[in-house]
């Protein structure tokens, strides 16, 4: 049976739908004043929201989605253009052929999962930074920005999750 | 067993293109690292696009959280009203010791400026944009503010706030800018210690507070001592406040800027006009050089 328009439209709106909340959250972080000092720190939200998506609902989010939250992550944070494209597709990469690990498993496993993940990408993102600019940042600051994405996961997944049952709801 | 087999047909289809859009998006990142180190039109062309675009959203996005950051202000503000306004009344009989000081210094300043027939240091015009976007992260500490190119900011411009030096515009869209905050690891402004009129370079890391390089006579400072631009490159006009030494140890001096980055959000970006700050060399070229 072939779609209908209206449900080709209504899906496809669905699936902008996690793209949107993630480029959302990327504003939100970076308006002044909204973020308390710690934000500062600068936690990878686009990390978490790739994450969280590779992780539950992977058709929803695809590397060319992963891409696109990169490239503006970039231009908005004025760090050298395909850094963070790479390192959230690379993330979605891992995840995705590591699927037969993620599926149904519980929220503790995948917090667990996220901070390896996390640090390899962090790291990542550092090295490829270094390389293209020439300058190394200081181990202080990465650990803080490590620590604060993986304590701002549990926030952000409980309002991915909330997302993500709106949904799966039938029309 | 016919729809099953074209079911897995469609299925492996489906996998080799998510296979090959994975391996054509990372080579388009790669291809976007290159041509970002290239420095090219293009680059700067789509990221002035996206932030003059995006800025707009950005702005009516600040505008709630200013009031409900200026809510939380006030809470805080009246729990300690009593101590403040002792702390205000202290202060302001000061404030109006230093001002009749100021008066009488400003008049007999003037009178030895007529005396030498000092030129005055040009006077900038001043456009205020609202800051629409706080990128202060690891590895890169910028602001986006709503002045563009239409509103007459140029590259390079010197961007202040009421209580000193915020950084300088490093890249301008029609809408919106950016601004290199002084902490940026990529931020170098060369400043003079107030007192002492020693040079130095304050050189930002990505931290809070920017290191002091290349001072000569290191002994003399301490904690406390205030820094100001020095113009000597003719980038930054002479005597903004930037900050002071907050700590010094083991040759490492590092400074507390006077600025809040994380607050600002309000600036004001200095225009001196197409000549920038230094003028032509006219007729007063020989008396600026005296006294710089």
């Amino acid at each position: 049976m072939r779609p209908t328009l209206w449900q080709t439209l209504d899906q496809t709106a669905r699936r902008l739908i996690p793209f949107g909340l993630s480029l959302l959250l990327l504003l939100l972080a970076i308006v002044p004043m909204t973020t308390p000092g710690f934000l500062r720190a600068g936690p990878m939200i686009t990390l978490l929201c790739v994450y969280y998506w590779a992780v539950h609902r992977p058709d929803m989010m695809g590397y060319l989605g992963g891409f696109s939250l990169g490239l503006l992550e970039d231009i908005l944070m004025n760090t050298p253009l395909g850094v963070s494209s790479l390192i959230l597709m690379l993330t979605q990469m891992v995840v995705l052929t590591q699927y037969r690990f993620f599926v149904g498993r519980p929220f503790l496993i995948t917090w667990w999962a996220l901070a390896l993940v996390a640090l390899g990408a962090i790291l990542l993102k550092a090295l490829a930074i270094a390389l293209l600019s020439g300058y190394v940042v200081a181990p202080g600051p990465l650990i803080a920005s490590y620590v604060l994405t993986l304590l701002l996961y549990p926030i952000l997944a409980w309002v991915f999750a909330r997302t993500q049952i709106l949904l799966t709801k039938e029309p | 067993m016919q729809p099953n087999g074209q079911l897995s047909r469609f299925g492996a289809m489906k996998v080799a293109l998510h296979r090959l859009a994975f391996v054509v998006l990372v080579a388009a990142a790669f291809g976007l690292m290159l041509l970002g180190k290239a420095d090219t039109v293009l680059v700067t062309r789509l990221s002035h696009a996206v932030t003059d675009a995006l800025a707009p959203v950005l702005e009516v996005m600040s505008k709630p959280a200013a009031s409900v950051g200026a809510v939380m202000n006030n809470i805080r503000e009246l729990a300690a009203i009593r101590e403040e306004n002792a702390r205000l009344r202290e202060e302001n009989q000061r404030l109006l010791r230093w001002q009749t000081l100021a008066r009488q210094l400003q008049v007999e300043n003037q009178r030895l400026r007529d005396l030498a027939n000092l030129v005055p240091d040009p006077r900038p015009r001043s456009i205020t944009g609202r800051v629409v976007a706080d990128t202060g992260g690891v590895f890169a500490r910028s602001l986006l503010v709503t002045v563009g190119a239409r509103d007459g900011a140029r590259k390079g411009q010197v961007v202040v706030a009421a209580e000193g030096l915020v950084g300088r515009l490093t890249e301008v869209g029609a809408r919106s800018s950016r601004v290199l905050l002084l902490t940026d690891i990529n931020s170098k402004i060369p400043v003079v210690m107030e007192e002492s009129r020693a040079r130095a370079i304050l050189v930002g890391d990505n931290s809070n507070r920017p290191e002091l390089a290349f001072l000569k006579a290191k002994a003399g400072v301490s904690p406390g001592d205030r820094i100001v631009t020095s113009g000597v490159t003719g980038a930054f006009p002479p005597g903004l406040p930037v900050g002071v030494v907050a700590s010094v140890d083991e040759g490492h001096i590092r400074v507390e800027l006077f600025i809040e980055e994380g607050r600002l959000e309000l600036v004001r970006i200095l225009d001196y006009g197409p000549d920038g700050i230094i003028a032509d060399p006219g007729p007063g070229a020989a008396a600026r050089a005296g006294t710089d």
